[in-house]
């Protein structure tokens, strides 16, 4: 194809409207580019005036709990809802409510807790409130969150002994999760979503204004003589060298039978017992548990990973022997005890 | 189509394609996300500094409680996962730089973690043995009725261990066993208390080593310099993808330029 320069002149001069045009848009359009990429990366004032950390240290043994904590409201109404659902079981059978019960300090009081088809299982089921403390799950902390815990329960074949893609399809066949999930998640029914909203109702499960917290704040009549003795003697023994934090426990793990052999003189060894040491054969970590928070710890009972201390006097004379080698008159067992029952806190404005 | 509007046509999209890859090139480097990335890494960095003076205060009494630490920790985590999630198109390849340091980062917070966790246990163990030993003392004390030869030896007991659990040294260990081993001997006290005392004064010699070894490994870890390294890597990737960027910005610039003069040329020609 041949083109005359002349041709091409002509032609330039009928549309030379449009050209000018059409060049006006286009050096408009990447003046803008080149405009927008320098606004865009030069902006960088707002990001500079990130707020710092605050890391605020509270040096003494132990704090009161919050009076409330900052939640979702409409993800912890789905996750209470899914909490007590029992169709996250194989047989529509058990419900996280059914071992970490509500109206009984957020555990069963049962040694170990009774699964689908009532399989035992073979460790105690620790309480669920003030679980957001905690710093790891389960007695082992083999869960580094609440979410990671969710997926043992669900998958104990002793447990629920179900799975995410059976759990999801019931689920999706509810009248109102689908669009419950639909409101509050861009994915809908997922089992990171549901381990989410669950958590979220976990951390929602705080129960503070115990006596004991009313007494932290300033209260000095909020504890008996007794139990301020109790407290003094928890500290003196060294039962807070492990028991501290908000929790009183919960936030670092500690061998079981550090002063005694407690796993030879119990007798009938388990698997359970072994605790870290299951996770990766370090024989460092045998027999080393979660130190138990005691928040509510009254409620709770039986006692230790084995469900094998009935109540709190036995637990107590248990600890002092094999974990601080001590030997306690049992005044001081009393007052120790008195003092733990002041740790009972409130749910939703009740005492639990 | 006939052939000028072939040409207007074309000339249309090759403008729109190099605009848009123009464009796309210096859109590298994001300022707002880099100022971000380096706060967050500042922030790690005064965390990590912090976490070892709570480890420090917690061995020395002035912590009475581990929630710091944990959240510490926690903080720690939260933020290099931010890093992470931000900077996630460089980490992902792992042939690249970032993804390597990142990984040795991770691994020295890991182990740093790990050293934490058996200093928490420890020191908890020891720190009980330690407030209870002078108290355990004092009762055999009461107890030995006025025998002037085991309260001496109850007394170098208790200077010796007291000295030793503040001593970065461990030479004194040999002394103190054999005036405990001597104590024992003379068994004229509370069966109950003697054994306490062995217990706690065992408990004392063994783990004070421990943990003055765990306090050593968490102040020296690796956090620090394989955090700086992580920066440096992630500082020197910004800068590239920042020049290059700039290039591409300078050329979208040309262009710019070269549509004005062709406007001009048209107007000229009306």
């Amino acid at each position: 194809m041949n083109i005359s320069k002349s041709e091409i002149a002509a032609w330039s001069k009928r549309h030379a409207v449009r050209l000018a045009a059409g060049g006006l848009a286009a050096t408009l359009l990447a003046s803008g580019a080149w405009w927008l990429q320098g606004a865009r990366h030069g902006n960088a004032n707002a990001a500079a005036q990130m707020n710092i950390l605050p890391v605020k240290t509270d040096f003494s043994v132990v704090q009161p709990l919050p009076e409330r904590v900052a939640l979702d409201p409409a993800k912890v109404a789905l996750g209470e809802r899914l909490f007590n659902d029992a169709r996250l079981s194989a047989d529509n059978s058990i419900a996280c409510a059914s071992c970490h019960n509500l109206t009984a300090g957020g555990a069963d009081n049962r040694v170990h807790s009774l699964g689908v088809n009532r399989a035992e299982g073979n460790i105690n089921a620790p309480t669920v409130f003030n679980s957001g403390f905690n710093f790891v799950q389960f007695w082992d902390g083999r869960a580094a969150t609440l979410e990671d815990q969710i997926e043992g329960p669900v998958n104990n074949p002793k447990e629920m002994a179900s799975n995410w893609p059976q759990v999801i399809a019931r689920l999706s066949g509810d009248a109102a999760y689908p669009a419950q999930f639909a409101g509050l998640y861009r994915d809908g029914i997922t089992a990171s979503n549901i381990k989410n909203a669950i958590a979220t109702f976990e951390r929602s499960l705080v129960t503070p204004n115990s006596r004991f917290d009313q007494y932290l704040r300033g209260n000095q009549s909020a504890l008996s003589k007794q139990e301020k003795q109790g407290f003094e003697l928890f500290q003196a023994y060294g039962c807070a060298s492990c028991h501290q934090g908000i929790n009183l426990g919960g936030n670092m793990f500690e061998k079981m039978g550090l002063t005694g052999d407690y796993f030879a003189d119990r007798g009938n060894p388990t698997e359970a017992d072994n605790g870290r040491f299951n996770l990766g054969r370090d024989e460092r970590k045998l027999h080393e548990f979660r130190v138990p928070p005691l928040r509510n710890v009254a409620r709770t009972a039986p006692y230790f990973h084995d469900g094998s201390a009935q109540t709190l006097p036995q637990a107590i004379a248990i600890m002092a022997k094999y974990q601080l080698g001590r030997t306690m008159p049992a005044g001081d067992v009393e007052a120790i005890s008195a003092f733990l029952g002041s740790l009972t806190g409130e749910y939703k404005g009740a005492p639990l | 189509m006939r052939l000028a509007s072939k040409t207007k046509f074309g000339g249309v999209v090759v403008v729109l394609v190099l605009l848009g890859w123009l464009f796309q090139q210096s859109d590298k480097g994001d300022t707002e996300q880099h100022v971000r990335t380096i706060e967050h890494f500042r922030q790690i960095k005064q965390l990590d500094a912090t976490l070892n003076q709570y480890v420090l205060q917690s061995r020395y009494d002035l912590l009475n409680n581990y929630d710091p630490i944990v959240q510490t920790q926690q903080q720690i985590d939260a933020l290099l996962a931010d890093i992470e999630r931000d900077t996630q198109l460089h980490f992902a390849a792992p042939e690249s730089p970032l993804h390597g340091a990142l990984a040795r980062y991770r691994e020295a917070i890991k182990n740093k973690a790990e050293s934490i966790e058996q200093f928490k246990s420890h020191n908890a163990v020891f720190k009980n043995s330690l407030h209870y030993f002078p108290i355990v003392v004092h009762a055999l004390l009461d107890s030995g009725q006025g025998d002037v030869q085991r309260g001496n030896l109850l007394h170098g007991l208790l200077d010796d261990v007291l000295l030793y659990s503040h001593s970065a040294v461990s030479q004194d260990k040999e002394l103190i066993s054999s005036r405990l081993a001597k104590i024992l001997q003379q068994a004229n006290g509370n069966r109950d208390e003697l054994q306490s005392l062995s217990t706690h004064v065992g408990v004392i010699l063994s783990h004070k080593d421990e943990i003055d070894e765990q306090m050593r490994q968490i102040t020296s870890a690796p956090t620090d310099v394989n955090g700086d390294e992580l920066f440096g890597v992630y500082n020197r990737q910004f800068m590239r993808e920042t020049a290059h960027a700039a290039r591409y910005k300078q050329m979208l610039a040309l262009l710019a330029l070269a549509l004005v003069g062709y406007v001009t040329w048209a107007m000229a020609r009306l």
